[in-house]
């Protein structure tokens, strides 16, 4: 599953790119996420809570950031994370780009590729997908808002 | 031919009552002391290294008996035909669902907890999933190097063509050419030629028992499998190499099959499920969920068919060339031979006198695809016939005449050469023509389409059949064919009712395990009715000889002056000696039952064919592009029908099969994975949504079966799709070149043909 | 499926006092057709199940009474409905719309109340109800409340039904004169299946103009919805093919599908304006020939 999201930032390039790649600091941008910890150099472990209805996932898992390209305001992360009890996880590449737009403005692009691993695969794929384009578009207005705040 | 008793009724399914009642018990429903329940671990890639696998945590678990991953196996590969798959992968996955690691654990959801306890590492790595694309040179290999895989020979009984196993071409597992005449020399007569491609995806068989194994292993090691498949003997043959043992110390017992339509011909679960019982020590059954059947089954094979042909002036067909790429997914071992044989259809049954066709069988990261009902023919035939309507419309040709002109009469050489006897091609398709009342006036929005096909008779392998007499006179026929359905033992149990004159429930088919049952290909290929059927008759006919000189002896009279009649023998004095009565006089001297066994070994090659003619009405609603399949005509060639009701029920069963893969049937494959893993989401169809059908029987007398007999089982589902499309085009002016025919697809390109009409009338304006 | 213990309580109020007790880690069991396969795939895992099969015979959940308009109970089975003499005489909409859903051994297990507590959007007893303006009753140890149908439904599978209440009863208020109605379901696959987009419709006539409009659809967003824009396009006017046309158009603003194996986004759409644009043309033919039923 492949998605793509954007959104203004209104805030230099600079500052966007040192929040994002802090990490534990970035990831509470991800609506339901928590128990952000460093366990190694570009590595970190952490906690999602994610809720459809009845279906309550508990995602733990672990982020590494495998590129850092700040010559081009790039930066590739990605998660792996397993719900034990459910029997299944996701496998997550995200992409962040920088565009400046003027001076205090910049456009967060992420593009994220998705798979679904065990019993998360067998439950119906298009309101799967829905869930995680929402959780991605919510972390862009969630970056948005922090600097507006 | 004289007026028959038992043969031509309608005669129930003789194990009917005990799979409606509920009494059946099949492969899943085997309860053994001790039983483990297995499950499988499966891969969430596509194509990926196996990094690393850690089942620490899941051994650990309470009730978890056994955890086995592929590098614990011995190395070797298990197929149908050619030996190219892992029990369990190793080092590398090659699709979305191959088995990783098996657990046995006391209950099926323990195994289930067990098998989230495992973690596996993968490293992905490219994949490719487009069968065109995986034989470019710089397509991801599947498959890094084939040069250690084996098969055996490839069987006589296949049309002869020149076979390349792994050619040289990437991910090609084989390449195949099928020719007659000079194409070249053909193509050079043809006034206008005409090349298509048609795209279709794959579907699933749709069976209802997902596939299911059981193995016990006794003290001295014989294995006990029950599993659900067609062809034991074949299925005993294949596990004892996969388990590297002799054929005799396995024994694969008998269990009811729910469903088969191709897709239950392989060991799917059963050589795991033997290494699950080895390691725990105990008995272990495996059945698949219907997930796991749509996600990991045997499914039938995806195809991009092009098609070329060239025509003379007269609107007759001089020249073919086919060219017919199959993805068989990761694996080639789920089907019984090197390519799909339906591929020499591609010229369909018409006369041209030069064809070359090119068969491919291509690798990708895709579930492996296996048999399907009628292999490869559908696939073929809704490119073939679509072709036929889209040249016979270039040509200002109604769809029906163009066919006309060039179906095969007597006398024809078939397209690849063969000679057929009574070829009623024309008559067939006359016949559905008059029925569906081709060329009355239509309302608006409505059209007919034609589909055609032929397929030979079953002829392959021997049968075997052992006819038993008791001393109460009760007669068993053993058969080791599974009955998958289709009402196999029911024509079995009528040829011995008739042959000896006897009521229909005088007679009881059994089938036996392999350790009981004399030798049997078993069921596939439209082959028992013929085949079973001829080996019953040579059973019957040992029985009476044995029984005649029984009776001769008791009556006191020359074996030549004794006739067996209608369940007694009477002498040429007169005097009569009913079969229990002699059994009785038996009993004591002889050793009882007296067993007589018949085979039958077929000639080569089959003389006959069976022509089918399908001529789909729909109705199209150009507002939403939704397609109602409003009737459904299916014409057939048949020799003598044995049984009216099963013969029905296979045309009836096969049409509405055709019915789903022509217009809801197909599974979605995403990133290479089946992401429509449900029957809620993969759509078969319903009793509520068949159509007003219409058999039409065009009789022949010149079939192999017993008393004139062809085959039914794979005819009435091969033609609905294409028939289906170019009644769409017919109603409303739309083509599609790819299954199924959803409203969608329909509706969009209505659109972009209003479009079109749009644009062109502005620029004469 | 992973262990959980099953609790079938005699009473009602046993029930709401397990549902206190547990909240979250229970789960109500009516039909099972919804909750069943979600247990099976793991993805839902209650430490608690409790049945409520020893309420099929209480009057308030399990019957259809006349009541000014209706109640029906929240047990009442789908094949219950479609089959009941007073709704094929009072509701006609509703028996119609019951029939569609999935097949007839569904229907003889699914409940109404286990259904809208499921709240997959593409069932098709939603829009109908929303067209009746239907209400739901919830009930827990605390007390009863009342809300409107509209309002229950949150997102995909979630309701604003709190972990320990349960849904009693639905209320469905008396019609108004002279009205029409109609319920479409888009079906291009299988019968068995679910819609790809379904509309129902209400229309009642004032003489020549549409004194009232009401029009809802399911498969075309997260929750069913009512076509607020296109009962405003359609209130005050003559029921003109024009009218129609372009009242329906404004669904295709209001709806927001999931692209699916029932179609893209696109389609759904656009079948959206064809089956709202139809059913309202339906449930017009039925308002001039209404005979006081809905």
């Amino acid at each position: 599953m492949n998605f793509e999201h954007s959104c203004t930032v209104p805030v230099a390039r600079e500052t966007l790119w040192n929040f994002l790649i802090d990490v534990p600091q970035m990831a509470i941008c991800v609506p339901g996420v928590s128990e952000v910890v460093a366990t190694g150099e570009d590595q970190y472990a952490g906690r999602m809570k994610i809720t459809f209805g009845p279906i309550r996932l508990t995602l733990q898992g672990e982020l590494s950031i495998q590129e850092l390209d700040q010559i081009n305001w790039r930066a590739v992360g990605r998660a792996e994370a397993n719900d034990r009890r459910v029997g299944g996880g996701v496998h997550i590449s995200a992409e962040l780009t920088l565009v400046e737009q003027e001076e205090a403005q910049t456009q967060l692009s992420i593009q994220t590729e998705a798979r679904l691993m065990g019993k998360l695969g067998e439950f119906g794929q298009p309101v799967i997908r829905k869930k995680a384009d929402r959780i991605v578009a919510e972390f862009a207005r969630n970056v948005a808002k922090h600097f507006k705040e | 031919m004289a007026s028959l008793a038992s043969v031509g009724q309608p005669a129930g399914h003789v194990e009917g009552p005990s799979k409606v009642t509920g009494q059946a018990r099949y492969t899943a429903d085997i309860r053994l002391p001790g039983l483990l329940y297995g499950k499988c671990l499966r891969s969430p890639f596509p194509h990926a290294r196996i990094v690393s696998i850690d089942t620490s945590q899941a051994k650990a678990l309470a009730g978890v008996h056994a955890v086995i991953t592929g590098a614990e196996l011995p190395d070797r590969r298990i197929g149908r035909f050619f030996l190219d798959k892992p029990v369990l992968a190793r080092d590398v996955v090659r699709f979305v669902g191959e088995k990783v690691v098996a657990v046995a654990a006391e209950s099926m959801d323990i195994a289930e907890e067990a098998l989230t306890r495992i973690a596996v590492e993968y490293e992905a790595l490219p994949a490719v999933f487009d069968p065109v694309e995986a034989m470019q040179e710089d397509a991801p290999r599947v498959h890094a190097d084939t040069s250690t895989y084996t098969h055996p020979p490839v069987p006589d009984f296949v049309h002869p063509g020149d076979d390349r196993l792994y050619p040289d071409i990437p991910n090609v597992v084989s390449q195949v050419f099928y020719t007659h005449g000079d194409i070249e020399a053909g193509f050079a007569q043809a006034a206008r030629e005409f090349t298509h491609t048609f795209t279709i995806p794959p579907v699933h068989q749709g069976y209802i028992e997902p596939h299911a194994s059981v193995v016990q292993i006794e003290p001295d090691g014989k294995v006990n499998l029950w599993i659900s498949n067609k062809t034991p003997f074949v299925a005993r043959a294949q596990f004892a190499a996969a388990l590297g043992v002799a054929e005799d110390r396995v024994c694969v017992n008998t269990a009811p099959i729910g469903g088969d339509f191709g897709g239950k011909g392989s060991l799917m679960d059963g050589v795991v499920c033997y290494h699950l019982a080895a390691a725990a020590g105990r008995p272990v059954k495996m059945v698949m969920s219907y997930t796991e059947e749509l996600l990991a089954g045997n499914p039938r094979h995806p195809a991009v068919i092009t098609l070329r042909t060239g025509v003379d002036a007269n609107g007759r067909i001089v020249a073919r060339k086919a060219r017919l790429v199959f993805s068989c997914g990761a694996y080639s071992a789920f089907t019984p031979l090197h390519t799909v044989h339906g591929s020499v259809h591609a010229a369909g049954p018409y006369r041209m006198p030069n064809v070359e066709i090119e068969v491919f069988r291509v690798y990708t990261n895709t579930v492996p695809a296996g048999h399907m009902r009628a292999p490869g023919a559908p696939q073929i035939v809704f490119g073939v016939e679509s072709h036929m309507d889209l040249i016979a419309q270039e040509l200002g040709l109604d769809p029906l005449e163009f066919r006309l002109r060039n179906t095969l009469i007597e006398g024809d050489a078939a397209p690849l050469g063969e000679k057929w006897k009574k070829i009623r091609c024309k008559e067939t398709l006359e016949a559905a023509a008059k029925e569906a009342k081709w060329g009355a006036e239509k309302t608006a929005n409505r059209g007919r389409g034609i589909g055609m096909y032929d397929r030979e008779p079953g002829a392959f392998g021997p049968s075997s059949a052992t006819l038993s007499i008791a001393a109460d006179a009760t007669l068993t026929l053993m058969t080791g064919a599974a009955d998958t359905g289709t009402g196999s033992y029911t024509i079995l149990q009528q040829v011995v009712a008739e042959e000896l004159q006897v009521p229909l429930e005088s007679v009881r088919v059994v089938q036996g395990s392999t350790d009981s049952a004399p030798w049997e290909v078993g069921a596939g290929g439209s082959r028992l009715t013929h085949m079973a059927g001829q080996a019953t008759l040579a059973a019957v006919q040992r029985l009476k000889e044995g029984l005649t000189a029984f009776a001769a002896r008791h009556m006191e009279t020359p074996s030549e002056q004794v006739a067996y009649r209608a369940g007694e023998f009477v002498n040429t004095n007169g005097q009569h000696l009913a079969l229990p009565t002699l059994m009785a006089a038996l009993a004591g001297r002889e050793e009882l039952p007296l067993r007589y066994t018949g085979e039958y070994v077929a000639e080569d090659p089959m003389d006959v064919t069976s022509f089918c003619a399908q001529i789909a009405e729909v109705e199209v609603d150009p507002a939403t592009g939704q397609v109602t399949l409003q009737k459904l005509t299916t014409a057939h060639d048949v020799g003598t029908v044995l049984n009216p009701l099963t013969h029905q029920g296979q045309v009836e069963g096969g049409a509405i099969q055709g019915v789903g893969h022509a217009l809801t049937e197909h599974l979605i494959v995403q990133d290479g994975a089946v992401t429509n893993v449900h029957l809620g989401d993969y759509k078969l169809p319903t009793s509520m949504d068949i159509p007003e059908l219409k058999t039409v029987l065009v009789e022949s007398d010149a079939g192999p079966a017993p008393y004139a007999g062809k085959a039914i089982g794979e005819h009435s589902n091969v033609a609905v799709p294409a028939a289906v499309a170019n009644a769409v085009f017919d109603a409303v002016g739309v083509r599609l070149m790819d299954l199924p025919v959803t409203a969608e697809k329909v509706y969009t390109a209505l659109r972009e043909k209003t479009a079109r009409s749009r644009t062109m009338r502005r620029g004469n304006s | 499926m992973i262990a959980f213990e099953y609790v079938e309580p005699e009473s009602l109020e046993e029930v709401l006092a397990l549902l206190e007790q547990h909240g979250e880690d229970a789960k109500v069991l009516a039909g099972g057709t919804g909750l069943i396969n979600l247990m099976k795939q793991r993805l839902v895992q209650p430490a608690y199940l409790i049945g409520l099969r020893q309420l099929a015979r209480s009057p308030e959940l399990a019957e259809i009474r006349p009541n000014g308009g209706l109640t029906i109970g929240a047990l009442c089975s789908h094949r219950t409905i479609e089959t009941s003499a007073l709704i094929q005489h009072r509701l006609p909409l509703l028996a119609t719309t019951f029939r569609h859903v999935a097949s007839v051994r569904i229907r003889t297990a699914a409940t109404l109340g286990g259904s809208l507590a499921h709240a997959d959007p593409n069932q098709d007893p939603p829009p109908a109800l929303l067209v009746l303006d239907a209400r739901i009753r919830i009930q827990s140890r605390h007390g009863a409340r009342e809300i409107e149908l509209g309002d229950f439904f949150v997102d995909y599978y979630e309701t604003a039904l709190e972990p320990e209440e349960l849904i009693t009863t639905v209320v469905i208020p008396p019609q108004p004169a002279d009205t029409g109605t109609a319920f479409l379901k888009f079906l291009p696959q299988t019968h068995d299946d679910y819609a790809t987009i379904a509309v129902a419709a209400l229309v009642s006539l004032d003489g020549d103009t549409i004194a009232q409009a009401r029009i809802a659809l399911g498969a075309a967003a997260a929750t069913p919805l009512r076509a607020r824009a296109v009962e405003t396009a359609l209130q005050g006017q003559a029921p003109t093919p024009q009218v129609i046309h372009a009242a329906a158009a404004l669904v295709a603003e209001e709806v927001d599908p999931l692209a699916d194996f029932r179609g893209s986004v696109e389609y759904k759409r656009d079948m959206a304006v064809v089956f709202t644009q139809r059913a309202i043309e339906q449930a017009v033919t039925h308002a001039r020939g209404a005979s006081g039923n809905v």
